[in-house]
Parts: structure tokens; C-alpha cells; sequence
């Protein structure tokens, strides 16, 4: 070892750079860090394992498909439960007034309800066929097409179906065959089979599939149906036969309340469903961005703080290297 | 005694703290040189016939720390090998990208998975099928980016590696000069400090590549070998050899024959394992980024897009796909062999049937890959099972990554966290070795030049001076008192 009585220049201009540089690099961190509130380096803040902040990530994204599909869900099924009430209260209306004017019908009351009839039918018809955002209700996965044609197209094809009956018990027999034949109601169903549930929330889905061929619908279909025949001069001229026919649609009306209520009240089930869904996603989504901030977010006092302490440090060093640099026995011969 | 030998004496004195003079001018000159050695004049009383006879100039000594020196060259080495490591790991965790980074291939899963949702919602939107297939066709392209970076990474560390080889050779021809130059000037009595500056500046050059010990020889000369044995140069230099490609593919590796590796003096030499002898400096370090590192990563990016591929190609998935035809991803238009795994990354595509920028149509996404023609536009079963695919847990394929059941998301993070991990270790062993070097450096350059020193032995010199002319100017009325006898 040689035995040294001086300290070389160099040594100390490399020491001051270095440490210059190095708090220089450390004020780089924390500026960034402080501005974007950010660790900078992530991997070093996660200790290398990212599966929980990659988890974290993924189930906020998830979370943003699910909000666009709750949304649309809620229209969807809104706007379904809006047709089914016109439906409901057209019938439910329709058959309070056959049974409040049927005890004392003459010809010209029972003419005046039918045309009612063919209003409410008409109604439900284009209530059925709603487009919201260009999707089909009730068409099924045929969302382009609308389920049913218009209210005249079906009216006709019963015509001919019923074409021939003379008597009441004849044409509810074939009413209520045309429409349980594939030939017939089902064969003018233009829709598709039920669409498939939609994901709503981690593990829950919103089940939206009720079509124009659902039993509730198809049922209140007909029993319109038959009323508004009798405006197309079905059993003309039998004023007792025309009576009676409407006097039992008017009763299946209001006995087929019930189903149609509970076809809605499956549906409204979806919508609380849905509803439900929608405030856990946002719950959860509040909470994983709590935890992912507590991951990733780089405290700001704790930053502060150091950049302070690296402020001070940073000016005493160059204290030091101008006072050093002026130390030097060349200045004093 | 005689008068006129002290006036020989005071002469020698003179000659002497000029020396010393000229000497301390070139420290000060040189004060901040890098690889400057402090010199020294050494003195030693002239005795003639036993009698001192004034001062001798033995030579002049290079004050170095050859232990020190030794160190820190091993010290440069380890670091060059560490930094080199640890930017290719900075540079593959980028490429993976962390997860709050939009680009990252992490995000782009989720984005996928999120897109599928949305299609899945509302499966009559074109518009939202055709965003899922550009999320899709997003995180093909975002696998394929990463594996040509892989790959322009292995193929800049071939590069370097051929600079490397280049400088080593250059810098082991100028030592063997610089040898033989001192050999013949020592022989004559020059002073060689100047020569050996040089020729340790050019040694400290090849000490950041290999690390090396010097030898000293007869004559002023030095013989230079590697840490782990292998001889650079002893009165002849070795040579190196290494061929760069132009071009690489993850399928070139220097197993394959494809790369080149090291040939020492005609013998091809082990760049990596016990057996290498050049270990522990950049050029191993570099070579383990070519050879290494740089196919880990590519292996890594490879699972995670075979496991894509075979995720949504699964059988059963999507009915109108036949047997054996490729699924939503393809191994470049072709479905996937599983033997064919390396590379993938970098062939992965999009099904052309869905792409609608290469001639395909998004409703397929919906209505299957295999359909003729738009289905009931309603349809949301296929869109959900992708979705669904994409999230369910399934057994890894690939060889290279631990085995278990993972989703495509839990892959990406498990990694993402590897790569991760080993670049906070190579950070933590890169930051080390800088650490050893820079104190070691600062301990050899605290033993160089320190112009105050040099200045008091100006001080001192000067006086010495002063005081040798006035004992020739005594002399001198000595001798003139006698002649005006």
C-alpha cells in the first residue's frame, strides 16, 4: 500500500458530480411523482408482483362492460314493461267496459265496444312491435325484424280461419286453434327464439327474454282478437250470438289479468334484478379504485416531505462545491 | 574536500530540482487526466569513491495502486455485465407494459374482454362488433410489436457484441505495441511513464468488456488474462472472432446455429455456464441478453399467445367452425401446432374471416367464424362464450411458464410480475456493482494528483533551487578570493 499524504483533485470532483447526479436523478423521481401522483416506478412499488393490480385492472374493466350492459338492459327491459302495460290496460280497460255495458247490449252497443276492440287491439299490436334503438322487444334474437305484422294482416288471416263458423262455440274453436297451430299465429311470428341473458354483474345475468309468443301475450292477443272480429262483421246479423261471443271475451279479459300480471311482474323481478346489479358494480368499482389508488398512488405529503429534504441537500452541496473549489493553495501564493 | 567538487554538487542540486520542477508542472497539468498516474522523482545521494558527490536522479516512479487497480477493473466489469442485464429486463417489463398503461398488453386484454361485453349487450350494433374486433386485432398486434422489440433487442445485443469483439481486438493490438514500445525505450533509458498512461487507459477500455488480471513482465511489459483463465495477451495477443447477423428471428439462437458465438484463436468458446472463461463482464453480459434473457422473454410473450390462440380455438366453442380450423386467433392466417410454438407472438393475427379490414365481416364474431351469411342479429350466445372464454381459468399450455390453471388476464400478470422481479433484482445487483465500482474508482483516483501537494513541493523545490545557486554563488567568491590572491 503506498502511503498517500495528498487527496488528488479528481477524487473529489468525481464525488461531488456523482452525488450531484444522484440527487439530481432522486428530485426527477419525486417531481414526476408528485405531479401524477404516481409512483414512477410501479414494479418496485408492487415489490415485482403485478397479479393483484393486473387483477385490479381487469375487474375495473369488466366492471365498465357491465355498466354499458345494465344501462341497456334497463332501457331494454323499461321499455318492455312500458309495451306490456299498454297491453295490460288496453285489456284490462276493454273487458271492464263489455262487462259494465253487456247486460243491456243492443246491436248498436255491441258494434260500438267491437270497434273499440279493434282500437285496443291495434294498440297492443303496435305496442308488441316497439323498436327501441332499433332492436325488436319481443322479436327474440330476430332484433332487426319487428315480431308481428300490423293489426289488418293478422285480422285477415283470421277471417279466412274463421270463415264458415256460424255458430259461438265454432268460431272460439277456431280462433283459438288458429292461434295455437304452427300455421297460424306462430307462422306470422316473424321474431326468433328467446335471446340469451345478458351478463349484469360478476355471476348475475338479466334474463330479457320474453317474445310475442309468450302464453300471457298470446292469449290476450286472441281474446282481442275475437272482440275485434265482430267489427269485421264476423256472425253478422246474429245479434244474440255477436252478444255472447263478446260477453266471453269480455270475461277472458278479465280473467286473464292475472297472467299477464305475473308476466309482468317476471319482468319488473329483472329490472330489480338489474337495478341491484347496477349499484354493486358501482360499489365495487369505488372500492377497487380505492385499493388500486393505495397500490399505485405514491403519497404526497410522504413526497413532499422529500423533496424538501432533497432541496436542502441538493443546496448545501453546492455550498460546498463552490467553497471547495475556491480551497486551493494557488489561490493564497 | 575539494571546492570545485561542491560546486559539482550544488550543480547536481540544480539539475535535481529542475527535474522536480518539470515534474510537478506535468502533475499539475495533468491533475484531472483520467487514467493519469501521479509521477514522482526519486532521488538518491551520488557517492564517488565513497565521498557524496551531490545528488542522483534514480528515474521516474508512476505512483499506482496495482491492487487497487485490479479490483476496480474487476469492479467495471461486473458492472458493465449488470448494466447490461438490467436494461434489457427495464426494457421487457415496458414491453408488457404495467397495467394502468392503456398500451400495455395487460390493458389490451381487459379492453378485449370489456369490448366482448359490449358487442355482447348489444349484439345488433355493428359498430360494437366491429370495436371488439379492433380490440382483438389491438392485442394481436400489441404481442406482435413486443416480439419484433424482443427481437430488435437480441439483434442490437449481436451488434454490440461484434463492436465489443472489434474493440477488444483493436484495444489487444495496441497493448502488444504499446509493449514493445516501452520494451525498446526502457531498454534505452527513456522515461516511459507517458507510454504506460496510455497503455493503461487502453487496458482499462478492455477491462470493461472481460474482466481481467495484468501481469507483469521483464522490461516494463504486462501479460493480460481474463478473471476465469483464458490468456488475451502474453508477448502475442489473441484474436476473437464473431460474426453479427443482419437479421433475427426468434428462432435463431446459437443452439440452432443460427447466431454466432465466440471463437478464441480458432477454438469456438462457451459464452455462458462454468465452462466460459469470458464471464462477468459487458460481453457476457450481452450475450446472455442475446442467448438468455431476450428468448425467456420471447417464450414468455410466445405462452401468452398461444394461450390466446388456444383459448378461443378451443373445440366446441364456436359451432361452425369445423375440426382443426383456426378459432378467433390465428398462427398467422393457419390454425396453431403446438410443436410450432416458438415465435408465435410474432405471427399471431386475427381471424381474416371477422377482420373487416382484411376482407372479413364483424357480424361473424357474433354469428360464428364459419357463417355464410348475417344470422338473427339478436343473437348475444356466441358473443358471451368468447367473453366467458376469455376469463375462465384453464390449464397453461405452454412448457415455459409454471404449470396451473390461470385466466388470460392471470397469465399476463403472472408474466408481467416475472419479468418484473428478476428486473427489480438485476436493478438491485446493477446498483451494487455500480456502488463497488464508483468507490473503488474514487479510492484510485484519491491516490492521484493533489495540486496543493504539488504546489508545497513547488515551495519546497524553489527554496532548494535558491539554495543550491547561492552555494555556486559562494563557490564562486571562494574561487575569486583565491585567484586574487
Amino acid at each position: 500500500m503506498v502511503f498517500r499524504v495528498g487527496q488528488g483533485d479528481a477524487s473529489l470532483t468525481t464525488l461531488l458530480s456523482r452525488q450531484s447526479a444522484s440527487l439530481r436523478a432522486e428530485l426527477t423521481q419525486r417531481t414526476t411523482e408528485l405531479t401524477t401522483g404516481l409512483h414512477k416506478d410501479i414494479g418496485a412499488a408492487v415489490g415485482g408482483d403485478f397479479s393483484a393490480l393486473a387483477g385490479l385492472e381487469h375487474s375495473l374493466a369488466r366492471l365498465k362492460g357491465y355498466t354499458a350492459n345494465t344501462a341497456e338492459a334497463t332501457l331494454t327491459a323499461d321499455a318492455m314493461q312500458t309495451a306490456l302495460g299498454v297491453m295490460s290496460d288496453g285489456a284490462a280497460d276493454l273487458g271492464a267496459n263489455i262487462l259494465r255495458s253487456i247486460g243491456q247490449a243492443s246491436a248498436a252497443t255491441v258494434s260500438t265496444i267491437a270497434i273499440e276492440a279493434g282500437r285496443a287491439f291495434e294498440t297492443t299490436v303496435a305496442a308488441l312491435n316497439t323498436r327501441v334503438s332499433e332492436r325488436a322487444l319481443f322479436s327474440g334474437v330476430n332484433a332487426g325484424i319487428s315480431p308481428l305484422p300490423d293489426a289488418d294482416t293478422i285480422l285477415t288471416a283470421l277471417e279466412t280461419a274463421t270463415a264458415g263458423a256460424a255458430s259461438v262455440s265454432d268460431v272460439k274453436t277456431a280462433i283459438a286453434g288458429w292461434f295455437a297451430a304452427p300455421a297460424g299465429y306462430d307462422a306470422l311470428y316473424a321474431g326468433g327464439p328467446a335471446r340469451a341473458s345478458v351478463p349484469v354483474s360478476a355471476g348475475d345475468t338479466a334474463d330479457l327474454s320474453i317474445t310475442a309468443l309468450d302464453p300471457a301475450i298470446k292469449e290476450t292477443l286472441q281474446t282481442l282478437a275475437t272482440a275485434a272480429l265482430l267489427d269485421r262483421g264476423l256472425l253478422a246479423g246474429q245479434h244474440e250470438a255477436r252478444a255472447q261471443l263478446l260477453k266471453s271475451a269480455g270475461e277472458d279479459l278479465v280473467s286473464g289479468n292475472e297472467s299477464r300480471s305475473q308476466m309482468m311482474a317476471r319482468l319488473g323481478t329483472t329490472q330489480a334484478r338489474i337495478a341491484a346489479a347496477q349499484a354493486r358494480n358501482g360499489a365495487e368499482k369505488t372500492a377497487l379504485e380505492l385499493t388500486r389508488a393505495g397500490i399505485v398512488s405514491a403519497d404526497p405529503y410522504e413526497t413532499a416531505t422529500r423533496l424538501e429534504d432533497l432541496q436542502s441537500r441538493l443546496e448545501s452541496l453546492y455550498l460546498v462545491t463552490s467553497r471547495v473549489s475556491r480551497l486551493s493553495l494557488a489561490e493564497y501564493l | 574536500m575539494s571546492v570545485s567538487s561542491a560546486l559539482g554538487s550544488a550543480l547536481t542540486g540544480l539539475t535535481a530540482s529542475a527535474r522536480q520542477a518539470e515534474m510537478v508542472s506535468s502533475n499539475i497539468a495533468n491533475a484531472t487526466t483520467p487514467g493519469y498516474a501521479r509521477r514522482e522523482v526519486s532521488l538518491s545521494a551520488l557517492a564517488l569513491g565513497g565521498t557524496g558527490q551531490g545528488v542522483a536522479i534514480n528515474g521516474i516512479t508512476r505512483q499506482i495502486d496495482a491492487f487497487l487497480m485490479a479490483d476496480r477493473r474487476v469492479a467495471q466489469a461486473a458492472s458493465g455485465d449488470r448494466d447490461a442485464r438490467a436494461a434489457f429486463l427495464q426494457r421487457m417489463e415496458q414491453l408488457f407494459g404495467d397495467p394502468l398503461d392503456a398500451g400495455s398488453l395487460s390493458a389490451r386484454v381487459a379492453a378485449l374482454d370489456t369490448a366482448l361485453m359490449e358487442a355482447a349487450s348489444r349484439p345488433e350494433s355493428e359498430a360494437r362488433l366491429a370495436a371488439a374486433v379492433d380490440a382483438a386485432r389491438s392485442l394481436a398486434q400489441g404481442l406482435n410489436r413486443a416480439s419484433d422489440a424482443v427481437q430488435e433487442e437480441r439483434l442490437r445485443a449481436d451488434g454490440q457484441i461484434a463492436t465489443a469483439v472489434d474493440d477488444l481486438n483493436a484495444a489487444l493490438r495496441q497493448v502488444r505495441e504499446m509493449n514493445s514500445q516501452i520494451r525498446s525505450f526502457s531498454g534505452s533509458g527513456y522515461d516511459v511513464s507517458a507510454l504506460m498512461d496510455q497503455r493503461q487507459q487502453v487496458v482499462d477500455r478492455i477491462a470493461t468488456l472481460v474482466p481481467l488480471r495484468e501481469v507483469p513482465r521483464e522490461h516494463g511489459q504486462i501479460a493480460l488474462m481474463t478473471t476465469g483463465g483464458a490468456v488475451l495477451l502474453d508477448g502475442k495477443e489473441s484474436v476473437f472472432d464473431f460474426t453479427p447477423v443482419n437479421t433475427l428471428v426468434p428462432e435463431m439462437t446459437q443452439g440452432s446455429g443460427g447466431l454466432s458465438g465466440l471463437v478464441l484463436n480458432g477454438r469456438p468458446m462457451a459464452t455462458a455456464g462454468e465452462t466460459s472463461l469470458v464471464l462477468g463482464g459487458k460481453l457476457a453480459g450481452l450475450f446472455a441478453v442475446r442467448d438468455e434473457l431476450a428468448v425467456a422473454g420471447q417464450a414468455s410473450l410466445d405462452a401468452m399467445a398461444r394461450d390466446l390462440v388456444e383459448r378461443f380455438g378451443a373445440a366446441g366453442l364456436d359451432a361452425t367452425l369445423a375440426p382443426g380450423d383456426p378459432g378467433l386467433f390465428t398462427d398467422s392466417g393457419l390454425s396453431f401446432d403446438p410443436l410450432d410454438e416458438v415465435g408465435l407472438s410474432s405471427r399471431i393475427a386475427v381471424n381474416t374471416a371477422v377482420d373487416p379490414q382484411a376482407g372479413g365481416a364483424a357480424f361473424r364474431l357474433r354469428d360464428g367464424l364459419g357463417a355464410a351469411t348475417a344470422g338473427p342479429t339478436g343473437n348475444a350466445a356466441l358473443l358471451i362464450a368468447l367473453s366467458d372464454a376469455l376469463v375462465a381459468a384453464r390449464p397453461t399450455g405452454s412448457a415455459s411458464v409454471p404449470a396451473a390453471s390461470r385466466s388470460l388476464q392471470g397469465l399476463t400478470a403472472d408474466l408481467l410480475s416475472s419479468i418484473s422481479s428478476d428486473r427489480l433484482t438485476a436493478d438491485t445487483e446493477s446498483a451494487f456493482t455500480s456502488a463497488r465500482f464508483a468507490a473503488l474508482d474514487e479510492l484510485e483516483k484519491a491516490g492521484g494528483v493533489d495540486t496543493d501537494q504539488e504546489l508545497q513541493m513547488l515551495l519546497v523545490i524553489e527554496k532548494t533551487y535558491a539554495a543550491n545557486a547561492k552555494v555556486i554563488q559562494a563557490v564562486d567568491e571562494m574561487l575569486n578570493t583565491l585567484l586574487g590572491l
